[in-house]
């Protein structure tokens, strides 16, 4: 579904630009519908850049970035309307990705207006209302500011304004490093049911080790840059080949995986 | 009904300037505006026989060198030195954020190409520049405004400029790209909103030294022309009579001391209602 097709991103540096920072260094891999991709890495490698250049927030340096056969930095304005809404991301810092300007309806119902989804105030009102109880939110957040609300709750209405969309794939960019563990815990599970249900692919960057573990069938190794092993989960995490993914899964064994998930 | 009066004690307690100012400037436009027809002596109207009065019963504030009413000329006045300022930096805002929104927005070569232009407005020093566009534009309180507006536009435009660049580095706008907004509508619902509380302060602010810039224009005889009360026109006329009668000089000068005053009580306290770091801003501007 979506491919990076040797994928370089760079920065100039200095004065004259001559100093050259490869954020990503010729990256390739692809991820098909349906498919749970977890993205691994340490603070610094090129992550969020992947999540950044596939949203189209920023552009490659070199390479090809193909949604379902177009190239998304070849596309016309309808069609890029049409991926912006097929391919969503997740922030890493839920309270500040709202405007905070706007109340929480307005933030709420902004796809919905965007991509014209309901047809009347009152339709968009019940459709707000149906999801907000999907996500076990109150109606009394909707006549706030985004700043007078938590983390945990930010973040689930992030997602909700992105499910809202029905898109293909989402890219989550460490959904729950800002927030804590009780918190974590809810916000992967709520990822992981709608996953479930909407046969939605997913592609989930972290850190994290145990988090990704339990999400993704698949991992991409990435470090400085460069991805050094793509493999199922198991693999990696059974018979990690590459040395750095040896030493980053050697850690894993600290605490146990299911407790993220039963707590 | 005493929970709403303790949120208005509180409220005016925490932001007293706020509150100051903007009674001062409403007191200063319920005069301007109902003044004039308060006014019993035509601010116009010549009587040789009573010049130079000093202060009394009937003419407060005395009267003049033609024996005009020196109170109903200040009164009648504030309409235009005050009328003169607001315009200016209404028109000159809305000028000003225009472009600077548009220069922080696109970036590249447009932003390089506007802000040149805004720094060559800039380089010039202010009244010296306005009295060189009078010059070429003639005097008259139109061309007055003109001159000050193409004055003050740069001035909002490089804030504007600053304060959309900070609103784009933010998380908010990067996640209304993602979710599919139009360049359009981020500039719309996104940028302007997160920037014209920074703008009102400035704007606020700005109008205390408008009012002066235009006094001092039409002291000159550049701005309005005689028989108009101008204020600054109104110094002009008076300053061969300050020894024998002050009061032509000092009313419409403590009018105009006492309304940049108030304006820029109302812009502190503005700026410490939005936010209280903005004050620094305003006074290294």
């Amino acid at each position: 579904m979506l491919e990076f097709k040797n994928v370089t991103k760079q920065y100039h540096s200095g004065v004259f630009g001559t100093y050259i920072t490869k954020a990503v260094d010729s990256v390739s891999f692809s991820i098909d519908a349906n498919e749970r991709i977890g993205l691994l890495g340490e603070s610094g490698c090129g992550k969020s850049t992947i999540a950044r250049l596939a949203t189209k927030l920023l552009y490659p340096s070199k390479g090809n970035i193909v949604f379902n056969g177009n190239d998304i930095n070849r596309m016309s304005a309808g069609e890029i309307k049409e991926y912006r809404r097929d391919v969503q991301i997740v922030f890493q810092n839920p309270q500040q990705i709202f405007n905070p300007r706007m109340k929480l309806y307005d933030t709420i119902a902004e796809p919905l207006r965007l991509y014209k989804l309901t047809k009347c105030p009152k339709e968009e009102k019940e459709k707000i209302d149906e999801y907000m109880s999907m996500f076990g939110l109150t109606d009394d957040i909707l006549s706030r500011y985004p700043k007078e609300i938590s983390g945990g709750q930010a973040q689930r209405i992030a997602i909700m304004r992105i499910i809202m969309l029905e898109p293909k794939l989402i890219i989550a960019d460490e959904p729950t490093t800002m927030l804590d563990v009780s918190v974590q815990a809810q916000i992967l599970r709520l990822l992981q049911n709608i996953m479930d249900v909407n046969k939605t692919a997913l592609l989930f960057v972290s850190h994290d080790l145990d988090v990704i573990r339990a999400m993704c069938q698949k991992i991409i190794v990435m470090k400085d840059g460069r991805i050094l092993e793509i493999n199922t989960t198991e693999e990696v995490f059974e018979h990690p080949k590459d040395e750095y993914t040896k030493f980053l899964v050697g850690k894993t064994n600290l605490y146990n995986v299911q407790s993220v998930f039963t707590a | 009904m005493n929970n709403k009066l303790d949120g208005f004690r509180h409220f005016c307690r925490r932001n007293s300037l706020f509150v100051i100012g903007s009674i001062s400037v409403i007191l200063i436009l319920f005069t301007m505006t109902v003044g004039p027809s308060l006014c019993t002596h035509d601010p116009n109207a010549v009587k040789y026989s009573e010049k130079c009065i000093s202060p009394c019963a009937e003419y407060p504030f005395g009267t003049d060198f033609s024996g005009r009413c020196v109170l109903c000329r200040v009164i009648y006045g504030a309409h235009i030195s005050i009328g003169v300022a607001l315009v200016v930096v209404v028109v000159g805002a809305f000028i000003g954020v225009t472009v600077g929104i548009v220069a922080g927005y696109a970036g590249g070569a447009v932003d390089s190409i506007l802000m040149r232009l805004v720094e060559i407005m800039l380089s010039f020093p202010g009244t010296i520049f306005a009295l060189a566009v009078l010059g070429t534009l003639g005097n008259g309180t139109i061309n007055q405004i003109i001159a000050l507006t193409v004055v003050r536009w740069a001035h909002y435009a490089r804030l504007a400029r600053g304060e959309t660049l900070t609103v784009m580095n933010s998380d908010y706008i990067q996640a209304a790209q993602a979710i599919g907004n139009s360049r359009l509508r981020i500039i719309v619902s996104y940028i302007f909103p997160n920037i014209i509380g920074q703008i009102i302060v400035i704007a606020t602010l700005s109008i205390g030294p408008v009012i002066l810039a235009g006094a001092a224009l039409s002291y000159l005889g550049l701005g309005a022309q005689i028989p108009s009360p101008e204020w600054g026109l109104m110094i002009n006329g008076g300053k061969e009579y300050i020894r024998q009668a002050p009061w032509i000089t000092l009313a419409p000068g403590m009018a105009a001391v006492l309304t940049v005053f108030a304006f820029n009580l109302l812009g502190e306290g503005i700026g410490d209602m939005i936010d209280p770091r903005l004050k620094e801003k305003a006074e290294a501007d």
